[in-house]
């Protein structure tokens, strides 16, 4: 028998007598609970990232970040598509210790804003023209998010943009959206405060939180 | 507390925060109105996630991709070959004829880097035998669901899926992950070599997509193959009314969605 052995008594204890004993017994492992769920960690595949297992799992995380930001479905399919293809560029950067969610989470971010500033530069395909999506799963409201992205950022630097996203569209605390950019919580509430100083005009009210 | 951010909320779904950290954000999901639409909007992408066919560049390397790309040139050369006078036809390639019982192999999980092991979602009725994956790589066609049952298995400090045709020993730890396809329960039960139905556990479905069973599996020391069922249904099953619908040939269970997979143990 197995290190099973010492393990509370599986559902095949329940057997009534009589029956064949299984071939193949398993037993329920007490390492694993509600309490404890299973650490998931980046699919690999022969010490490389699994992509398709990873655009199994997080694929919807992904769509959804690229149609908040970018707010087109065409152009977050289309995002989401080049995320995963951009893994393997970025797997050395994948530090074991953080999930993949929070990897393919700042991925997609990073990929998302680039879109949109070539997309801001293109004059023939004006965001200001493009529809915003009926609901969203940010903590802010679709004109909000359209109002941060599409006007209030121009001039800051991509670092600082990233804060304001994580923090306003995300809903992420300081400390949260710092570890998102490597920065302090302290610096990230510096820099958000720094950015709404420089509104010439007021401040939209849902930025006061900052 | 404020709002959850976007990011813990997927992670709450995907089961991927820490015990206390989860039932805190549990907590004021139950009471925030906000936060419940954004995570029904997060559900809402799932499901047209699940429903868009996953790109070929995904699925396949680069370097299969540029090998498919030049099939139609090596295809034009060998008929060009054929052609020539005196050229001899070449043998036939050995045809790939499935096992009386078995599916026949149509998604190359292997080729395709898709280290899934056996899944087999099928409604039921199921095939004749259960499916062994770990004889036959199965394929997954361009537009075929993506498998509703996976098994995983601890490697060192991480978790990795069971790749196709792979034999586990003695003292590995199984985790069964499933998508409840928005059914309300989710029943795991298992078959061994001998035809012995163990039904494991009935759970209230959660969110959509893939979720990990509450609970893992050892693997003891008997050999032989092990299929795997998940049984999606809108009512709890009784359990004994599975066990006989896993019992039978073909598996038949009236109101449930049955999913299987098979492990092989050596």
């Amino acid at each position: 028998m197995s290190a099973g052995a010492s393990m509370p008594p599986s559902p095949a204890a329940a057997q009534p007598p009589g029956e064949p004993r299984p071939a193949l017994r398993l037993l329920p492992s007490p390492r694993e609970s509600r309490d404890h769920p299973v650490r998931s960690s980046a699919p690999t595949v022969h010490g490389d990232l699994d992509i398709p297992a990873l655009y199994r799992r997080y694929g919807d995380l992904v769509l959804g970040r690229c149609r908040t930001i970018l707010r087109n479905d065409a152009d977050a399919a289309d995002a989401m598509q080049d995320v995963f293809l951009k893994l393997h560029r970025f797997r050395d950067s994948f530090r074991g210790d953080a999930s993949p969610s929070t990897f393919l989470y700042r991925i997609t971010t990073t990929t998302c804003l680039n879109r949109l500033r070539s997309r801001r530069r293109r004059p023939e395909d004006p965001v200001e023209e493009l529809p915003p999506l009926p609901s969203s799963e940010s903590v802010l409201d679709a004109l909000a998010v359209r109002q941060l992205l599409d006007e209030l950022v121009d001039g800051a630097d991509e670092k600082t943009v990233e804060c304001l996203v994580y923090h306003f569209v995300d809903g992420m605390t300081h400390d949260e959206a710092g570890e998102m950019v490597g920065l302090s919580g302290a610096a990230v509430r510096k820099r958000i405060a720094t950015f709404r100083a420089s509104l010439r005009d007021n401040p939209p009210p849902w930025m006061e939180d900052a | 507390m404020t709002h959850l951010s976007t990011l813990k909320l997927h992670q709450l779904r995907l089961g991927e925060l820490p015990g206390d950290e989860a039932a805190r954000c549990q907590a004021h999901l139950d009471a925030c109105a906000l936060c419940q639409a954004r995570h029904g909007h997060q559900a809402e992408v799932r499901r047209e996630f699940e429903a868009m066919p996953v790109p070929l560049a995904i699925v396949r390397p680069r370097w299969q991709r540029v090998a498919l790309g030049a099939m139609p040139l090596l295809a034009a050369a060998l008929v060009l070959f054929a052609l020539l006078p005196g050229a001899t036809p070449p043998a036939s390639a050995p045809v790939d004829e499935a096992a009386p019982g078995e599916l026949p192999a149509r998604v190359d999980a292997a080729v395709d880097g898709d280290p899934v092991a056996t899944p087999e979602a099928v409604a039921a009725p199921e095939p004749a035998a259960p499916t062994s994956a770990s004889k036959k790589p199965t394929t997954r066609t361009k537009g075929a669901s993506i498998p509703r049952l996976e098994a995983w298995v601890e490697a060192g400090e991480s978790e990795r899926p069971v790749y196709p045709g792979e034999s586990l020993g003695a003292g590995a730890r199984v985790q069964l992950r499933y998508d409840a396809l928005g059914k309300n329960f989710v029943t795991l039960a298992g078959r061994d070599s001998n035809g012995v139905v163990e039904v494991y556990a009935t759970i209230a479905a959660g969110a959509r997509g893939l979720q990990s069973a509450p609970f893992a599996f050892t693997l003891d020391d008997s050999k032989g193959e092990q299929a795997f069922f998940a049984l999606l249904s809108d009512t709890r099953l009784d359990p004994e009314a599975v066990k006989t619908a896993l019992s039978s040939n073909p598996v038949r269970m009236d109101g449930a969605i049955v999913t299987s997979l098979v492990l092989r143990k050596d």
